[in-house]
């Protein structure tokens, strides 16, 4: 099927490379990538996902690339561009909105050479100096650029700020409207404030058996599911198969993690429309899923369980059969649920920062906020990996692509995931059986790691090196794609509605930790 | 694993505990550590476990990778202290001497009774004793 | 009482917990704590709260803050909540990261800041655990009832 699709795209076979059954990497030559691009994204309609700048100095002397993923349906496709030191970097975003941030990204972090008009830094604007490119190889992770800032302030004349959150829970990060009359105008994110450097941490302090620590430190609310996309990275790059009893128990801490993901989202979004009830019973039965996840693994979050090749602890039955008992206190959630969806203030919000599908599309919006305005994609069903093979669920879709629509759709996904975990915890395989496989830690390999974390598709890309370390790690956290659609749902907006048009996309800044002007396009 | 250290009806998977009296000084932890809190460091005649709590993240890959059992998942989760340096554990163990020229291995003295415990002859040579006697042969073969 | 509350680029689990832990708090004591400062916006504060390693970009955001306020700041009691904050976690060393409380306070003083606290208090933990965070809480309400009554 999708050989059909490249031949009608003008791609010579004998430039494929099959990595694995699901994963193919073809080299593009950089006067093609605009065209190929166009046809396969725009034209037959998959899903792109990211892009990727690596350094191959080290593996192969003297070249850079620009790998682009995209997928469909059982198939991930990465399209890499070599580039060598002189050349300049190629570009789709002025015809793929989608690829804008990931390109400039690359530019700034290796030092890409590029004519097109990005901001001098677009991720260390922090009046760092130009030769500080952290993603080269010769750059070392441990070295202090703090006394070399000078922390210059961007220049943000006319707009105001927004502060979506609940005040008692904050990530730095600035969102701010430009307001003329009643309706914003102009939208100016700027973020960054949280930049960790964990990619170049992960590939040059951490062993490969490591990295599943820094990736679950991603992010406190959804980070497990960092942890397995990195993992199945590996598993994919190294070639493991994942004994059958890993992949329910980590589908099991996924719709955990699932459940609690959303279920924070609703209760700051009850309390944002002013039901407070609503909010501390949202939040109460949070409490019971942070209470399974303490039974099954000794810590309220960051669980610890994965390595490469399969999990660290096997689940007993006692255990299972205490998580079964607040399972079904948790099944009551579903009244509240009801009570909030039916609120005549959520109703408000029906046609408010609405997202268009065909935008949608093009910004590359995924999870939640691309099915509220009718994209069928879903990782767990289109590229399955873990359990979810092994259980039944929906894929809850709107077509209305207005606020209402995104949180109305967490609503749905939260008793999916509870159905999931109930099909799950009465499965033989999640006590019995082997925990993981052992392995090798080949050097050069390839591999793409992909699940659906609470707030859409999570992309883990590695490339494995020498000494049993990482060579390129590279992570596309859900909101990084999803902040793209700011300027679309929030231009002609009234200035009031503003925080829950942001609160209702659940932006995650650990996980995005970017800086972005959102442009015209 | 952490569930033999559960006690009562509290299940937390705490920072680790590090029994001095089976430690081997082996290193194991603090090269697995992936935040580096754990460090071995060998003194002349000492081998000193540095265990930095306020760095640890409570996710004792170190326990997994522990050779003899000397570190175990603790129930105690929480340390709270006012100053940085009560975060520390600090263990300090004897170091086992070559049976040949008495000078000190790298290893503490628990490394007799943990190879004993598994029924192997204890012939400990410090790694020049041992080299020097692998010259020896060479040589001796040389002249053959 | 003005409590000031820093994330300094943390990953939110300690956050989260910290919210947990102050629901606890103020089911305890039965009074509401004020909602909190996020940035440096006043001279003086009696609590502060810590999270994060201590990013980059925070740094520049609390320069900007210092600078806008004269340079000068009492942060009162802090309170110093995870291993990123008390030293530095997983990415002591990362080139964007200062690495906890202590180096980020470094930072800030070699930039000619003057930053006066009262007491420090570090809570270990990844994240920390809501317990803790309402035993230290109440301890310190407790041991300054001037706090205490201060609250309406």
């Amino acid at each position: 099927m999708v050989i059909k699709v490249l031949e009608e795209c003008k791609i010579p076979l004998n430039k494929i490379v099959k990595l694995r059954e699901d994963t193919i990497l073809i080299d593009v030559d950089k006067h093609d990538l605009r065209d190929v691009i166009k046809c396969l994204v725009l034209e037959k309609g998959l899903h792109f996902s990211t892009c990727i700048g690596v350094d191959y100095s080290g593996l192969r002397e003297g070249e850079l690339a620009l790998v682009y993923v995209l997928t469909r349906p059982r198939v991930k496709l990465m399209l890499r561009v070599l580039i060598s030191e002189n050349e300049e970097a190629p570009h789709v975003h002025d015809i793929l909105p989608a690829a804008e941030w990931c390109e400039n990204e690359a530019y700034d972090l290796l030092g890409l050479k590029t004519s097109l008009p990005i901001a001098e830094r677009f991720i260390l604007h922090w009046g760092v100096p130009s030769d500080v490119r952290p993603l080269r190889k010769d750059f070392r992770h441990d070295m202090k650029i703090h006394s070399l800032a000078s922390c210059k302030l961007i220049e943000k004349e006319g707009f105001v700020e927004v502060d979506p959150h609940h005040p008692f829970f904050y990530e730095h990060e600035d969102f701010l409207i430009k307001v003329v009359g009643n309706r914003i105008v102009d939208v100016l994110y700027i973020g960054s404030y949280i930049n960790r450097g964990i990619e170049k941490v992960g590939e040059s302090r951490l062993k490969i058996e490591q990295v599943p620590f820094i990736a679950e430190r991603i992010c406190g609310i959804c980070g497990f599911t960092h942890s397995t996309a990195y993992c199945q990275a590996v598993e994919s790059a190294l070639n493991i198969d994942v004994p059958e009893r890993a992949r329910f128990e980590r589908a099991l801490m996924l719709e955990l993690e699932r459940i609690e993901s959303h279920l924070l989202l609703l209760a700051l979004i009850a309390y944002a429309i002013g039901l407070r009830d609503i909010f501390l019973e949202l939040l109460r039965y949070r409490e019971l899923v942070m209470n399974a996840c303490d039974v099954l693994v000794g810590n309220r979050k960051m669980y610890g369980l994965n390595v490469i090749g399969g999990v660290r602890y096997g689940f007993t039955v006692e255990q299972v059969r205490s998580v079964r008992e607040l399972v079904k206190k948790l099944k009551d959630v579903e009244r509240a649920l009801e009570r909030l969806s039916e609120s005549e203030n959520l109703k408000k919000l029906k046609d408010v920062g609405t997202l268009p599908r065909e935008d949608a599309h093009k910004l590359g919006a995924v999870g939640p906020v691309a099915r509220a305005s009718g994209i069928d994609y879903d990782v767990r069903r289109d590229l399955s990996y873990a359990a979810y093979e092994m259980v039944d669920f929906d894929v809850p879709i709107m077509d209305s692509g207005d606020t209402y629509a995104r949180i109305i759709i967490r609503c749905e996904e939260t008793i999916q995931s509870i159905r999931i975990i109930e099909q799950v915890l009465s499965r033989e395989e999640l006590v019995n059986g082997e925990l993981r496989t052992e392995y090798y830690p080949h050097p050069g390999r390839t591999g793409i790691g992909m699940t659906e974390a609470p707030r859409g598709e999570n992309v883990h890309f590695v490339i494995t090196g020498h000494d049993s370390k990482l060579y390129r790690w590279k992570v596309r956290a859900p909101t990084y794609a999803n902040l793209a659609v700011l300027r679309t749902i929030l231009i002609g907006e009234s200035p009031k509605n503003a925080p829950i048009i942001i609160a209702s996309l659940d932006p995650c800044l650990s996980c995005t930790d970017r800086l972005v002007k959102v442009r015209k396009w | 694993m952490y569930r033999q250290a559960r006690k009562g009806e509290k299940m937390v998977r705490g920072y680790p505990v590090h029994d001095p009296e089976r430690c081997i000084g082996c290193g194991a932890c603090s090269n697995v550590c992936p935040t580096d809190s754990i460090n071995v460091d060998r003194k002349e005649n000492k081998i000193v476990w540095i265990h930095n709590v306020a760095r640890c993240i409570r996710c004792c890959y170190c326990v997994d990778n522990c050779p003899t059992g000397a570190l175990s998942v603790g129930d105690e989760y929480s340390m709270i202290a006012d100053s940085l340096d009560k975060l520390f554990i600090v263990h300090e163990l004897d170091s086992a001497r070559c049976t040949s020229c008495r000078d000190y291995v790298p290893y503490s003295i628990n490394v007799i009774s943990y190879l004993s415990d598994k029924a192997l002859k204890v012939d400990l040579k410090c790694e020049r004793c041992r080299l020097g006697n692998v010259l020896k042969v060479i040589e001796k073969v040389r002249k053959l | 009482m003005k409590i000031l509350y820093l994330n300094l680029g943390g990953c939110n689990g300690c956050d989260i917990e910290l919210l947990a832990g102050v629901v606890r708090v103020v089911e305890k004591i039965g009074r509401e704590l004020p909602s909190p400062d996020h940035g440096i916006r006043s001279r003086s504060y009696d609590i502060t709260i810590v999270t994060g390693p201590g990013t980059l970009g925070n740094l520049c955001r609390i320069v900007r803050d210092l600078e806008r306020i004269g340079g000068e700041v009492d942060l009162g009691h802090v309170i110093v909540l995870g291993s990123c904050a008390c030293g530095g976690g997983i990415w002591y060393d990362s080139y964007m990261v200062c690495g906890g409380w202590d180096m980020f306070l470094r930072e800030l003083i070699s930039r000619g800041f003057r930053i006066r606290y009262r007491s420090v208090t570090y809570v270990t933990g990844c994240p920390v655990r809501p317990e803790d965070v309402e035993k230290v809480l109440v301890q310190l309400l407790h041991s300054y009832p001037n706090l205490i009554s201060s609250l309406t």
